[in-house]
């Protein structure tokens, strides 16, 4: 019986990323799952964001969210593959369940769970518009650093 | 050496905004909703400032850790949180 885990990884590919190889590194980790133990959930391309800090010498990066269930082992996997690629500056696992055997996800369930987990970057600009609009109005009162109000939650967030 | 913003203009916020609204979801992937309980500098909101309770505080410092591992959120530019 393996026991398995589902996952979602972050993965900042350079701006100038090679369309190739970053479709050979996807075949790799999908081999990587299929082989060792595991489900591929979704891939989802957000496309070039500016990084909050520069990460090896690059302002802006490709993000990648991959949602999937696996094994310990192709997790390893996975991971290892990630490190040795060069078109990879960054990337963060952060696991979704608890370690279940194999057989007895339910593969529908948790592709709704990562589908809910993927915000659509457009919401978040759209939030983040909205921050910085209010943010002014806020300056314009007041001279606080910051107050209650800049804590309030007046907007309503989705996902 | 904490600037002046100690004196509360605003009163005391007493709801956690995240056991008011169940709706609103603690993650790192959405940088902006994080972004309100951040300072202009980049540190974490006291909850006594906040109002967020201990266990949603808890979380949030999880997000904004996991947030500022992939670079959606800067460090803190005092270096400490
Ligand atoms: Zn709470």
């Amino acid at each position: 019986m393996i026991l398995a885990r589902s996952y979602e990884t972050i993965i900042i590919a350079k701006p100038d990323f090679e369309a190739e190889s970053i479709a050979k590194l996807q075949d790799r980790l999908l081999k990587a799952i299929g082989d060792v133990g595991g489900v591929d959930l979704k891939l989802v391309d957000w496309g070039r964001r500016k990084l909050a800090y520069p990460i090896d010498g690059h302002r802006k990066g490709n993000y990648f969210y991959w949602g999937f269930i696996a094994a310990p082992a192709a997790l390893a996997e996975v991971h290892r593959h990630l490190k040795i690629s060069s078109d990879v500056i960054r990337f963060q696992t952060v696991a979704l369940t608890e370690s279940v055997p194999l057989e007895s996800f339910d593969v529908t369930k948790e592709k709704e769970r990562v589908e809910a987990l993927t915000p659509d970057p457009q919401d978040d600009e759209e939030i983040a518009r909205r921050d910085r609009r209010d943010r002014r109005r806020r300056r314009d009162d007041e001279d606080g650093d910051f107050g209650d109000e800049g804590m309030m939650m007046d907007e309503e967030d989705e996902g | 050496m904490r600037p002046e913003f100690k004196r509360r203009r605003f009163g005391r916020r007493k709801v956690c905004p995240f056991c008011a609204d169940k709706t609103l979801y603690i993650d790192y992937k959405t940088p902006s909703m994080l972004k309100r309980f951040i300072t202009e500098r980049g540190r974490i909101v006291p909850r006594r400032i906040s109002g967020v309770c201990a266990a949603h505080q808890r979380d949030l410092q999880e997000a904004v850790k996991r947030a500022r591992m992939v670079a959606l959120m800067p460090f803190s530019m005092s270096g400490i949180d």
